[in-house]
């Protein structure tokens, strides 16, 4: 938790930075009042020992006051202040030591207390020591240049504040290890303990001031290096600290040699010095190692990301529908291939440029705009534009408008927000549906006039079926009733004309109904079941009214889906012309009926050996009212075969003939097997077309 | 002006349709008494006594033989009109016909016809079915009243 240990090492150098800056003005302020209350203790720590001179005092009032106010950064007044007081130390200490290599007496030192000064001789008359005023100038220093930083990072303050510090530290290790040259310069007066531990403490507080700046930043920062660092040092001075001391001790107390001393204290470092190298070389190594490690992940995550992003612009540059990216503040960040062609503008052109200057119809700018802060808006995107399909305008490079279909999704990662949407031309499917449309119109437009000529068809069939039957019956009624009246009177030529007349018209009957047959076939709605053909075929020879002298062979015959009346109409047809056409044959006329089936289609022939037809007469054979024939050779109408054709054209079949003429005809015809309304109705419809 | 009971009433437009079922109705002895009207609004003027039947002698025909094309009004207003009145709606009606519309079958038996008879093309059998039809409704069928 390298985090919450950096949190709680800064919350103790705050603490720390306040209360050294005060421990310097209030120890300051003790030792004055033990000056003044000549309370000895206070003075000197030790008695015997060299007191705080009085103006020592008063500079580190001064300088920890100066401290506080610099440390503070509490404006401008304050910081001035603050200079003033430290520029006051500076000056009064570099004051003392002209007085000390001048050997002029300037009295800075004996200002205040004089009278006590003078009486306290012990060792030596109480002045401020020399080391002691070169601390003031490196700490005043210090504190007025706190905010210094130089080329390359480096502090004054840093400088100023160890060097006093070590000046301090040496003077603590004279006294600990008793060693008098150590306090002080030669003849003049040391450094009082006390000082030496107020300079300690404001040197240290000096580094406080600016926890995360400079050597201190070192040991405060996050990294492990720095909670090594907070570790080892405090422990190392403190180690190294004991041993000389150790080492001393046991000299002057005889328990080892001057030179042994020497050599056992130069071991020990020696042995402290490697391990911490070996130590730190290897954490070092292993920090690169990582570091090395980290940074390969870190290049195969990049190239992965590098690869990723090649293949999604890869597939954005392949999409047949343009994409296009933009921010919360509608500047495009992405425009792909599709786009450029679309639009006509080149992705370098379009990208970081607003989106609604470069496709939005001057009409939909401003819903755009609205769209694009309400979907921005902090409490999350939304519009009932995102996420589904919508269609509206766009504007090319050119200015001409057509119509997108684009659907627009909100991307947030992070604290960004971005629109993305896929855009697809729909001009084309607008065309083609306009067309669709007009062709749609024009469809119901032309039902209409079918309907219309199909009512008038019907009023004419009407009228056909019932203007023409009148006459007819007139002229065979009044025939007949001649026939009645006068029978007597007319010879047998003249009878038989009048049979002509009403044979005539009772033909002309005939050819009425079946021509009426044969328009109502078209009109007939069909229906579709399962017809079992062969049963079919054997009922409509067994209604046949005439006898039957030929031979009938069935076969097999397929199962189909039809009309059965329709389709057992093509029956009697067929097989009537059949046994008709066959009967001068005789005893040897012969039917063959077979069928088959064929993927979805099944196939039925009627085969006779009658007289057959001629192949050139062929397209004629299936025509309305017409014949091959004469009526005198055999009887007909001349619209079975169309009936039969009309019936199996509307189950979406198709039927043919093969004829030899004398020896017999095939009459094949094809229906689906599952029927086909719809292509039949078709078929109706452009039958009536045409 | 006859004052004898009209036993049939014919309403036929066409000359010879006429000619010939009156000429059958009589040889075959079916109905002495036959009042042919040759279109709808006459028909309806017998039938109520209007126009220039308002003077003829009270009393309905046994049976009506009706037209159904016919120029002015159709039979099919006749018939409706017939059907519609209390005093008519009684009377036998037979629709004959040139053709077998189905459209007209229909409308005919929704109207409420007694019978529907299409009218075939050749006179024997022309003959046949009037003679059939009166035979029928004059002298097989019992009316009310």
């Amino acid at each position: 938790m390298p985090d919450r240990s950096v949190t709680r090492k800064s919350g103790d150098l705050s603490v720390l930075r306040s209360s050294t800056a005060w421990f310097s003005v209030v120890f300051g302020l003790l030792v004055l009042i033990g000056w003044a209350f000549g309370i000895e203790s206070i003075k000197r720590v030790f008695p015997g020992m060299v007191a705080m001179n009085p103006m020592t005092s008063v500079l580190f009032v001064l300088l920890g006051v100066s401290l506080i106010g610099k440390e503070s950064q509490r404006g401008a007044r304050m910081n001035t202040l603050a200079t003033l007081l430290g520029v006051t130390v500076v000056v009064a200490a570099a004051l003392k030591i002209f007085e000390l290599l001048s050997g002029m007496h300037l009295g800075i030192d004996t200002w205040l207390f004089s009278k006590d000064l003078a009486t306290t001789l012990q060792p030596l008359p109480n002045r401020m020591a020399p080391n002691t005023a070169v601390n003031f100038v490196f700490l005043g220093s210090a504190v007025l240049f706190l905010d210094t930083t130089c080329a390359r990072g480096r502090r004054p303050s840093d400088y100023l504040a160890t060097t006093a510090a070590f000046i301090a530290l040496l003077a603590l290790l004279g006294y600990a290890y008793r060693i008098r040259s150590m306090t002080g310069l030669s003849q003049h007066i040391p450094m009082a303990l006390n000082t030496a531990v107020t300079f300690l403490i404001t040197a240290a507080g000096v580094f406080c001031a600016r926890p995360k700046l400079g050597w201190i930043g070192i040991v405060t920062g996050s990294g492990p290096g720095a909670a090594t660092a907070r570790l080892l040092l405090p422990a190392l001075v403190l180690l190294i600290i004991s041993i000389g001391w150790m080492r001393i001790y046991g000299e002057t107390a005889g328990v080892f040699s001057s030179e042994l001393g020497v050599a056992i204290y130069t071991l020990i470092i020696i042995v402290l010095c490697v391990a911490l190298s070996l130590s730190s070389a290897r954490s070092l190594d292993k920090a690169a190692v990582e570091r090395r490690q980290i940074e390969s992940q870190r290049e195969v995550a990049f190239a992965e990301i590098k690869e990723s992003d090649a293949r999604i612009r890869s597939v954005l540059d392949t999409a047949y529908d343009a994409f296009i990216s933009i921010d919360a503040n509608g500047k495009v960040i992405d425009w792909n291939a599709a786009a450029e062609k679309m639009f006509g503008r080149s992705r370098a052109e379009c990208m970081g440029q607003t989106l609604s200057g470069l496709i939005v119809p001057a009409q939909h700018r401003i819903a755009h705009e609205n769209g694009l802060s309400r979907a921005s808006s902090p409490a999350g995107p939304s519009g009932n534009f995102l996420n589904r399909r919508v269609e509206i305008t766009a504007l090319r490079r050119d200015g001409s408008e057509f119509p997108i279909q684009m659907k627009i999704w909100p991307l947030v990662i992070g604290k960004r927000r971005t629109f993305n949407a896929f855009i697809a031309d729909i001009s084309e499917q607008k065309t083609a549906e306009t067309k669709i449309q007009r062709l749609h119109l024009e469809l119901v437009a032309k039902a209409g006039q079918l309907e219309n000529t199909n009512h008038e068809l019907e009023a004419f069939s009407y009228s056909v079926s019932h203007d023409l039957r009148a006459p007819l019956r007139h002229i065979s009624g009044y025939a007949r009733m001649l026939q009645e009246d006068v029978s007597e009177k007319l010879d047998g030529e003249a009878s038989r004309y009048l049979n002509e007349i009403v044979d005539a018209a009772r033909r002309m009957g005939v050819l009425i109904d079946n021509l009426l047959a044969f328009s109502r076939l078209g009109r007939k709605a069909m229906q579709h079941t399962n017809i079992d053909m062969r049963a079919m075929v054997i009922s409509v020879l067994q209604e046949n009214p005439n006898p039957l002298v030929c031979e009938v062979h069935i076969d097999e015959l397929p199962e189909v889906s039809g009309d059965p009346q329709l389709l057992k109409q093509v029956w009697t047809n067929l097989i009537s012309n059949a046994i008709k056409y066959s009967t001068p044959r005789g005893d040897a006329a012969r039917i063959d009926i077979s069928g088959e089936s064929e993927g979805s289609i099944v196939r039925y022939s009627i085969r006779d050996n009658g007289v057959g037809f001629d192949m050139r007469y062929v397209d004629k054979l299936f025509g309305v009212f017409q014949r091959l024939h004469s009526d005198e050779e055999f009887d007909g109408s001349g619209v079975g075969l169309a009936i039969v054709e009309r019936i199996v054209s509307r189950h979406g079949g198709s039927i043919s003939a093969i004829g030899n003429l004398g020896a017999g005809a095939t009459f094949t015809f094809e229906l689906p097997v599952n029927g086909n309304p719809d292509l039949a109705n078709l078929q109706q419809i452009q039958e009536k077309e045409s | 002006m006859n004052y004898q009971h009209v036993e049939i009433l014919l309403v036929e437009d066409s000359k010879g349709d006429a000619e010939m079922t009156l000429r059958t109705l009589k040889r075959r002895g079916i109905a002495n008494q036959v009042e042919w009207v040759r279109d709808g609004t006459e028909a309806l003027d017998y039938l109520f006594c209007k126009g220039q039947f308002a003077e003829r002698a009270t009393g309905h025909p046994k049976l009506v033989l009706l037209d159904l094309k016919m120029p002015k009004m159709d039979g099919l207003q006749v018939l409706k009109h017939m059907k519609l009145d209390a005093s008519t709606r009684t009377i036998p009606v037979v629709m004959m016909t040139s053709s077998r519309e189905e459209g007209d079958l229909i409308a005919s038996y929704e109207l409420g016809v007694n019978s529907f008879v299409v009218k075939p093309v050749e006179f024997d059998a022309f003959a046949e079915t009037v003679a059939q039809v009166g035979m029928y409704w004059m002298i097989a069928n019992q009316t009310p009243g």
